[in-house]
């Protein structure tokens, strides 16, 4: 005997039609003096019941996991003999080895400083190879996870100041579980702040080439427009960021672990 | 039977009285004025049950709820025994370990500072002054003063020390009390030991440092040239990271260019400063050390770059363009050439650095000491509106909760 798959589970009222036919044959021949655009809507669209225990079994889970969901600290702890991370089982990657052993993350510095370091500056050692200019974070706010033994996982807003040029608001702080950081003394801020703007050659603009600038008078004549000044190109480049500036840490997803 | 009572009395009478007479020849350095507790005392604070509270807190951590700023001051407050500093040792670990850890107050930092000076528990402030990741004690230079004081009119200076490299490591050196009482405890120190770890040569010399750099006087300048001196050995022993890995310091290298600096500067200013015999002998024997074993530690750094540090160090050298080894014998003609210009200008103080400090103290400290007990008053008016503020706000917000309540209890027993 051929059992229906388990994805139909058969409803109480699915072999109505067998049981109550003679009971239903006058209700339906009054639904099809109706009209034809009637039965076609009741044959297309079955009655959709309210589930609710599957709602509040919904509601029970997405509740259970925001209250179970893993910390800072045991999505971002490190076994530093292996460098994998117990969380995920993933392996750092090779260029990070050496880093994870000398560095530290942020909230390891904050933790040992009174109100977790307001006010001062963190850079990257990154940074600080890759870059001549200051590159720094001044930091507005700091959330640690109050779950870690010894207050060295969290969240840290600031102001960013990459390369000299400084950030208008405060923002999340990209990479806080990097081994990466360093503090700033207080006695060194100035001295490492300190920017002067180098002079930047804007290059001046210059004549077009005779086909497009005889191209451009031409339309200027047919528009009417009697301006007697040369076309000029601008020569500026368009300012990309570099690789390593700290994109928007709101933009991305809630983290779900890590990528490494 | 009564002979013997009456020489048990005698003695217990006797040892009472001694403590007292031996006490009474000891003296910090901070005057009573600063050291009495009296506007303390007086302050207005809320008379708690210590195990309401305990209670309370208890509940509400394993309720999983936040417990408040204020709940943990009432509770640091209200201690008034030796086993109930235990007991708060204890929640300020778990409020430091709770959501609200940011929002641990000044005046509870400083209170608890003062209770265990009160019951004799300068052990356990110290103890939690070293942990303070744990819990989060960080005082300001008040209350560092009077714990620093405390230890001085001990004469445990080791203690004292410790107290010293806390306020180093949190950068506190703002009061120009702090600076001169932390500088005393260092020279102190220094004369007694000579021979130290790389690592307690490292914090002498951050401690000296960052002090001396505040300080415009022969003492702030000799006291920057020792611990750039001392910072300067341990990074071409141990390495740059050695220096400032977990410290206030900076990563750059040239920590003895920069000492050399200073001597310079000095040379070259127009200015009354000097320069301490101890302090550029303190150079010139680090520069010796560092220079005349060159052959003999050649080998055993070899050995040793064949160990774990191998990969370090040579991450490191790969940075540096031109490693420091190998501007020693500069360094050493620099030093030389700086030091006869101090001597021909007359800018070097024969005195030892530990009784320029002395003098500076008994000078100074009485102005520093108003201008902090001024700030202190301050403080503790400021202390003292945000407690009410605080009070405010908790009963405004248990009004609420309770209206809310009763219009829920109201709204289930219509429906």
């Amino acid at each position: 005997m051929a059992r229906p798959p388990l994805r139909f589970r058969p409803r109480p009222d699915a072999f109505g039609w067998d049981a109550g036919r003679f009971r239903r044959r006058p209700a339906l021949t009054a639904r099809a003096s109706g009209g034809a655009g009637v039965a076609a809507t009741t044959m297309a669209r079955k009655k959709v019941r309210p589930r609710l225990i599957a709602e509040l079994a919904r509601r029970v889970r997405a509740l259970r996991e925001q209250r179970e969901r893993p910390r800072d600290s045991q999505l971002y702890a490190l076994d530093y003999e292996t460098l994998t991370r117990p969380h995920s089982g993933r392996r750092l990657p090779a260029r990070a080895w050496a880093d994870a052993r000398r560095e530290s993350r942020l909230l390891q510095l904050l933790a040992r400083l009174p109100l977790f370091g307001l006010g001062r500056l963190v850079t990257r050692k990154s940074w600080l190879w890759q870059h001549d200019e200051p590159c720094y974070w001044r930091l507005t706010r700091v959330r640690p996870d109050y779950t870690a033994q010894n207050l060295d996982h969290g969240k840290a807003w600031g102001v960013l100041t990459f390369k000299g040029k400084t950030e208008a608001e405060a923002r999340e702080i990209e990479h806080v579980m990097y081994h990466d950081w360093r503090l700033v003394p207080k006695h060194e801020e100035a001295a490492f702040a300190a920017f002067t703007p180098g002079m930047e050659d804007r290059p001046r603009p210059v004549p077009y080439p005779p086909l497009l600038r005889a191209m451009i008078l031409a339309q200027r004549r047919k528009s009417g427009d009697t301006s007697a000044e040369e076309p000029l190109l601008n020569l500026e480049r368009t300012r990309a960021d570099p690789w390593d500036y700290p994109a928007q840490q709101e933009a991305k997803g809630r983290a779900r672990g890590t990528a490494v | 039977m009564a002979a013997p009572m009456v020489r048990r009395w005698l003695l217990l009478a006797g040892k009472v009285t001694l403590p007292h007479l031996l006490q009474a020849g000891r003296r910090g350095l901070l005057s009573a004025a600063y050291v009495n507790n009296h506007k303390w005392e007086a302050r207005e604070k809320e008379h708690c049950h210590l195990a309401d509270l305990a209670s309370l807190m208890d509940q509400t951590y394993e309720r999983k709820l936040p417990v408040s700023s204020l709940t943990i001051s009432r509770f640091v407050d209200n201690v008034s025994s030796r086993e109930e500093i235990d007991h708060a040792e204890y929640y300020l670990y778990k409020f430091r370990h709770s959501p609200n850890c940011w929002y641990l107050r000044d005046w509870t930092i400083h209170t608890w500072i003062r209770q265990c000076l009160k019951y004799g528990a300068e052990d356990k402030a110290l103890y939690t002054l070293i942990n303070k990741v744990q819990y989060g004690i960080f005082p300001d230079n008040f209350t560092f003063n009077l714990l620093m004081d405390s230890f001085i009119k001990k004469e445990n200076y080791k203690d004292a020390l410790s107290v010293v490299f806390e306020i180093m490591m949190q950068e506190a050196f703002e009061a120009p009390s702090t600076q001169l009482l932390s500088l005393y405890v260092l020279y102190h120190c220094l004369e007694k030991k000579t021979d130290f770890s790389w690592e307690e040569e490292r914090n002498f010399g951050a401690s000296l440092l960052l002090p001396g750099l505040k300080q415009k006087n022969s003492v702030g300048l000799s006291s920057q040239l020792y611990g750039y001196a001392l910072l300067g050995k341990v990074e071409l022993q141990h390495g740059l990271r050695a220096v400032y890995h977990n410290m206030p310091l900076i990563w750059k290298p040239g920590y003895l260019d920069r000492a050399l600096q200073v001597m310079e500067k000095v040379a070259s200013s127009p200015e009354e400063g000097k320069l301490c015999r101890e302090a550029l002998d303190v150079l010139d024997g680090v520069l010796q050390t560092l220079v005349s074993p060159a052959e003999g530690a050649s080998e055993k750094q070899s050995q040793e770059s064949e160990d774990n540090q191998g990969s370090e160090n040579l991450v490191e050298q790969l940075d540096i363009e031109e490693p420091e080894q190998s501007k020693l014998p500069q360094y050493l003609e620099r030093f030389k050439t700086s030091q006869s210009k101090l001597q021909a200008l007359d800018r070097v103080e024969s005195k030892s650095l530990l009784t320029l400090t002395t003098q500076l103290v008994k000078e100074k400290l009485p102005a520093c000491e108003a201008e902090d007990l001024a700030a202190y008053e301050q403080k503790l008016q400021q202390w003292h509106q945000d407690l009410t503020q605080l009070i405010q706000r908790e009963r405004e917000q248990r009004e609420r909760a309770k209206q809310e309540h009763q219009a829920r209890k109201a709204a289930k027993t219509a429906a």
